[in-house]
């Protein structure tokens, strides 16, 4: 009796496992049929809905943003500036006044119509609310509506960027009649409109396509589904088991994810260099000799530090912008070759036969392995390296208050004028002792006001002015991998992106 | 009852005050976040307006006073980086952590009583096999567990999906399948915890003098374990079920990342890292008030079944 009961429990277990495990649905509701969906892992929350609240520089938000809203430009695959909700424009002489000539016939999802006014009341909003909107749009000194579809936007100083900027979050256009409600409800005239019944908020965020887009960008999804996923390991389950159909993995994740049949295409991904901060010599006279960052340059040995710390999945770098950018620049990576003897040199010739001390902070969050093989190379030339620990919540403000004279950190370089914002300008964050060059300040007026060809040429001229300079020793930029499900995705990258837009993916032939 | 549960809910409105009061005085020494909230970017001009505008420039204690007398009301505020409200932040992300913790407290109640009970009563190979898998259970690491779970039966068998939560609502069936790899894998420990408490328990209930006596009188087998030693033993049970509750609350965090739900843990977690003090708080105040109403609760029904607990 108690046998027979005993069955009837293990009875009752297994039809409850093998009807549980049956219903293989994603997770996210089911989807009509006849309808192509597209599930993207997203590796934030969309947080605030409001381009206020979001800078330039804020990729990994982006998706979400051009699923609902449309910006003033389209950044094209190759970095070029196409059009947007502006269909042309023109700077004058200077550079300081953008004209700007404006799609007709859209509207937001709510009726409003689409025009100067809404892209002034737009840009006068992202200013005033002083988030990270403002500070990426902070060249902007007044936006004026000249016609019903043309506005014009008076620059306090040129900004070679802004085009660029506006065809990410700071550029996306949202309905005048919902700037109240903006952080939690989207109102665009992007390609999509969120569902909200389908949509799970900080989960899954699903976006149906929206009947009153009428812009020229085609999107070949009928459904996009971004599921948050955080942590890389759990990005890469997401794909190996096919709940997702695209993604980003690193080199550690790649088998398992190609196993699972997914196609996969390398992508440049973060520049990791020590960044030698104090040009100047305020705290460690030594850095101020271009001599001494040179042999800090010929010191470490890079090609050593990618295969031991890298994984050997990246390439060898001495610059900090970006393969295929105008000011990048590949016959300078074979400008500082790994050769102790020759750094050792520079330093004598620096007035530091002996060495220094540098001191460098340290953290055991994202390069953990790669501090003390840095103070071993180093001790090699002399140079005594001294690590002070910082936690990883304060890495970047630590780095960046001039508290230290150099720093081993990674950086994603964009577009060349963002990065020469970012890295080389007196006011750069990365410039944290306000190091006035005259070169390069020299250099960055010419590129603010240059046409595009000239601009070109003179971004390679500073390019190759930092690296002689050894503004920094770059080591490695490392590789990842964008990868996708052939049966559902198709996927075209152009050579310098790091990530792939939303109108990119189209659904597999 | 009434003057028991009253007391109860007094102190733990005490506790809420100070706890809130402390995390709030921890977090302010943390060093300033306005950096990170508008990004490296920002000028100093910048910085400072922003500093103003959070209130960072006043005093801590005024600025306590002020979120305390706002919480009071129900608004909790909202998040510095994001500016969406704390409150709906938490309740996206609430619903998903107490499901993990609920159903894995549910499962560990169950069968941790049961295994403990079996153990304590059958005695010989079932009592030794039960503490060994009790052992075993205490040391596998969830986080060991969890993903061994996510290859076995996501990758390979596809049984379950391997990341991702679906609220009860949209869909209850996939609601349960989304949980069975996340619940397996932090449950175990806690499985372990209640059946080696249960074991123990009814085994010395079992030993007392009156259990003999009544089954010296005749009382039938399945009367006597229900009705006495059951009920006896249970306190101890139930004060272990709500602590593997609680410590199944705050351990969330890890079986989250494995299995990418966007629970309470994650939310305490990157708000924590980036000093997010409206959020932190607000995360704080939910946490405590969980923990209080659990204790609460098995407080009342300890009282209930053992009337001598009420007096403590």
């Amino acid at each position: 009796m108690r046998r027979t009961r005993g069955r009837r429990l293990a009875g009752l277990v297994a039809i409850a496992v093998l009807g549980l495990s049956a219903t293989e649905c994603s997770a996210g509701g089911a989807q009509p049929a006849g309808t192509s969906v597209l599930r993207i892992p997203a590796p934030n929350d969309a947080g605030s809905w409001d381009p206020a609240a979001h800078g330039a520089s804020d990729l990994p938000t982006l998706g979400f943003f051009q699923a609902v809203f449309a910006m003033l430009t389209t950044i094209e695959p190759d970095q070029s500036i196409g059009p947007g909700l502006a269909t042309s424009w023109s700077y004058d002489a200077p550079k300081t006044t953008l004209t700007m000539n404006l799609r007709s016939g859209v509207s937001f999802t709510d009726g409003t119509a689409f025009d100067a006014s809404v892209v002034k009341q737009n840009l006068d909003r992202d200013l005033a609310a002083k988030g990270q909107a403002a500070i990426s749009l902070a060249a902007i000194g007044q936006v004026s509506v000249a016609s019903q579809y043309q506005v014009v936007i008076k620059l306090n100083t040129p900004d070679p960027a802004l085009l660029y900027t506006f065809g990410l979050i700071p550029g996306a256009m949202i309905s005048p009649r919902s700037f109240t409600a903006a952080a939690t409800a989207p109102v665009g005239c992007g390609p999509y409109v969120l569902d909200a019944g389908q949509t799970t908020r900080g989960s899954t965020y699903v976006f149906t396509r929206n009947p009153k887009y009428n812009l020229p960008q085609k999107f070949g999804f009928d459904t996009v589904q971004y599921k948050v996923i955080t942590d890389t390991n759990a990005q890469v389950t997401a794909l190996a088991s096919h709940q997702v159909d695209t993604g980003g993995v690193t080199a550690p994740g790649l088998a398992s994810v190609k196993s699972a049949g997914m196609s996969a295409t390398g992508v440049s991904g973060l520049i990791v260099a020590m960044f030698i901060v104090d040009r100047a010599g305020t705290t460690n006279p030594a850095l101020a000799k271009p001599q001494v960052r040179q042999a800090l340059n010929y010191g470490l040995n890079a090609t050593a530090l990618l295969d031991s710390i890298g994984g050997k999945s990246g390439s060898r770098t001495t610059q900090m912008f970006a393969a295929g950018t105008p000011a990048y620049d590949a016959s300078l990576n074979s400008r500082y070759p790994y050769d102790p003897a020759k750094a050792r040199q520079l330093l004598a010739e620096a007035g530091y036969p002996h060495g220094f001390t540098l001191q460098l902070p340290s953290e055991n969050t994202y390069l953990p392995a790669l501090y003390p093989i840095v103070s071993q190379q180093l001790a090699q030339i002399g140079v005594r390296v001294k690590y002070t620990p910082v936690s990883a919540d304060q890495i970047t403000a630590q780095y960046l208050s001039g508290k230290f004279p150099a720093f081993m950190f990674t950086y994603t370089a964009t577009q060349n004028w963002l990065d020469v914002q970012s890295l080389l300008a007196r006011t750069a964050p990365f410039n944290p002792f306000h190091v006035d060059d005259p070169t390069v300040s020299q250099l960055a007026g010419q590129i603010a006001v240059a046409g595009a060809d000239q601009q070109a040429t003179l971004l390679k001229q500073l390019n190759t002015y930092i690296v002689d300079q050894g503004w920094f020793a770059p080591l490695y930029v490392n590789t990842s991998y964008l990868v996708w499900d052939p049966r559902k995705v198709s996927i075209s990258l152009a050579k310098s992106q790091e990530f792939a837009y939303l109108y990119q993916y189209q659904p597999a032939r | 009852m009434p003057r028991f549960l009253a007391r109860r809910v007094a102190t733990a409105v005490i506790l809420l005050v100070v706890v809130t009061a402390l995390t709030f005085f921890l977090m302010s020494l943390v060093p300033d976040p306005t950096p990170a909230i508008l990004g490296p970017g920002a000028t100093a001009a910048q910085l400072a307006a922003k500093r103003h505008e959070l209130g960072l420039d006043r005093p801590v204690v005024d600025r306590y006073g002020d979120w305390l007398a706002h919480a009071l009301r129900g608004d909790f505020g909202s998040s510095w980086f994001s500016g969406l409200p704390v409150w709906a932040s938490i309740t996206d992300k609430l619903p998903i952590t107490l499901s993990l913790a609920v159903v894995a407290t549910l499962v560990s109640a169950v069968l941790g009583i049961a295994l403990g009970m079996a153990a304590a009563i059958r005695r010989g190979w079932l009592d030794k096999a039960v503490q060994v898998v009790a052992s075993l259970g205490f040391a596998v690491p969830g986080i060991w567990l969890g993903l061994l779970l996510v290859i076995a039966f996501a990758l390979r068998l596809h049984w379950f999906p391997a990341t991702g939560y679906v609220p009860f609502a949209q869909d209850p069936w996939q609601w349960l399948r989304s949980l069975v790899l996340p619940v397996l894998s932090i449950a175990v420990g806690s499985v372990a915890a209640v059946a080696a408490q249960t074991r123990n328990a009814v085994a010395s209930v079992l030993a007392r003098d009156y259990v003999r006596t009544l089954r010296g009188r005749g009382l039938p087998r399945r009367r006597l374990l229900l009705r006495h030693v059951l009920r006896n033993s249970l306190p101890a049970a139930l004060t272990i079920v709500s602590l593997q509750f609680i410590g199944l609350l705050g351990g969330a965090i890890v079986v989250e990342q494995i299995f990418a739900l966007q629970g309470l843990g994650t939310l305490a977690a990157s708000s924590a890292t980036r000093s997010d003090v409206p959020v932190v708080l607000g995360v704080v105040v939910v946490g405590v008030v969980i923990v209080l109403a659990v204790n609460v609760v098995i407080d009342a029904l300890v009282g209930w079944m053992d009337p001598r607990a009420r007096t403590r």
